[in-house]
C-alpha cells in the first residue's frame, strides 16, 4: 500500500504517520504540507491512497480538480481526524471521499482500515449518518456543467443568493424559464436541490498557479 | 367570502390556447427542491381563488414517469406558480 500524507499545520497528522511508518503493510509513505507537493507526489510516484486531514477538507477538494484524471479515477481518498462530526462525514462523503479515519480509535485499527477502504470492503457511504440521508456520493466533487450561456449567466446569478423572480428580472426572462433552467442544471449536474447548485457554482475555481 | 369558481373546459382546447410553454417547473420544500411537469391538458378556468390560481391542469412528470393535477397561475400565457397534487404512480403495482 502506497500513501500520501496531506499534513497541515491546522490538524496535524503526526501521530498517523508515525504509525504508517512502522508498519510493513505500507510499502511507501509520502508526506505532503502543500498543495505543489501534493500534485507533484500524486503525478510522479505510484499512489493508492491519499490522507487529508478534517480540516484540510476544502482544500484537498480544490485541488482534485487538478489531479489528472486517470491519477484521480486510481486513488482511494480518506479524511483522518479526531473529531468525525456529523458534518464533517456529509461533507466528505459529498466531497468524493472514500471513507472517514476516527483518529480516536486505536491505532491498531489505523492500517487495516485503510485497507479494507482500499479494497471497497469499508466505505463511507456504508457509515449510518452518511446512509441515513440517501445522499448521492461525491456530488459536489465534480466542475460545474451548463450548456450555453443563458445557462451560465442563471447559474453565477443562482451563486450569487438571487432568488428565481430576480434572476428572471435581472436577465430579461420569465420566471417560469428561469425556473425550468435552474431545475435542468440541478439534473444535469446530479444534484438534489438549489443549495447544492449554489454550493457548486461557488467552488467551481481553479487555483491560477501553484509555483 | 365567497367561494371559489371552477369552470370546466372544453375537450376541444389545447395546451397553446393559454400558455406559450406547456413544460414548467414546480418548486417544493422551501424553495429547495426543483420537479419539471409538461401539461397535458388545461381542465378547469379558476375565479375567486384566495391564492389566485386561474387554472387547473392535468399534468405528468417530464423526466419521469407520473400524472398529477397541478394548480396554475397563469398570466400574460406564462405560468407564474404552481401547486401540485400528488403524483401518481403509473407503474401499476
Amino acid at each position: 500500500m502506497n500513501v500520501l500524507v496531506c499534513n497541515d499545520h491546522a490538524e496535524p497528522l503526526d501521530s498517523l504517520i508515525a504509525v504508517l511508518e512502522n508498519d510493513t503493510a505500507v510499502a511507501s509513505i509520502n508526506v505532503a504540507n502543500t498543495g505543489r507537493q501534493v500534485l507533484d507526489t500524486l503525478h510522479s510516484q505510484p499512489v493508492d491512497i491519499s490522507i487529508s486531514s478534517g480540516t484540510g477538507l476544502d482544500f484537498n477538494r480544490m485541488l482534485q480538480r487538478h489531479i489528472d484524471p486517470v491519477v484521480a479515477n486510481n486513488l482511494t481518498r480518506v479524511v483522518a481526524t479526531t473529531t468525525p462530526s456529523a458534518p464533517l462525514l456529509v461533507k466528505a462523503h459529498q466531497y468524493g471521499f472514500n471513507n472517514v479515519l476516527p483518529l480516536t480509535d486505536e491505532t491498531s485499527n489505523f492500517v487495516p482500515t485503510l485497507q479494507r477502504t482500499l479494497k471497497g470492503e469499508e466505505s463511507l457511504a456504508n457509515h449510518p449518518t452518511v446512509k441515513a440521508l440517501h445522499l448521492t456520493p461525491g456530488a459536489l466533487a465534480h466542475n460545474i456543467s451548463f450548456e450555453d450561456s443563458n445557462d451560465q449567466h442563471v447559474i453565477e446569478l443562482v451563486g450569487v443568493g438571487l432568488p428565481d423572480l430576480e434572476i428572471a428580472e435581472a436577465l430579461n426572462l420569465t420566471i417560469q424559464t428561469v425556473r425550468n433552467r435552474v431545475a435542468h442544471l440541478i439534473r444535469i449536474n446530479h444534484l438534489s436541490n438549489r443549495t447544492q447548485l449554489a454550493l457548486l457554482q461557488n467552488s467551481n475555481w481553479q487555483i491560477p498557479d501553484f509555483a | 367570502m365567497n367561494p371559489p369558481q371552477y369552470l370546466l373546459l372544453s375537450e376541444a382546447t389545447s395546451v397553446s390556447d393559454f400558455v406559450d410553454d406547456p413544460v414548467f417547473t414546480d418548486v417544493t420544500k422551501d424553495g429547495e427542491v426543483y420537479t419539471t411537469y409538461r401539461i397535458v391538458r388545461f381542465t378547469h378556468e379558476v375565479k375567486g381563488h384566495h391564492d389566485d390560481w386561474t387554472h387547473l391542469a392535468n399534468v405528468s412528470l417530464e423526466f419521469d414517469v407520473g400524472i398529477g393535477v397541478a394548480y396554475l397561475r397563469v398570466r400574460n400565457r406564462i405560468i407564474e406558480d404552481s401547486r401540485i397534487k400528488p403524483v401518481s404512480d403509473t407503474s401499476g403495482s
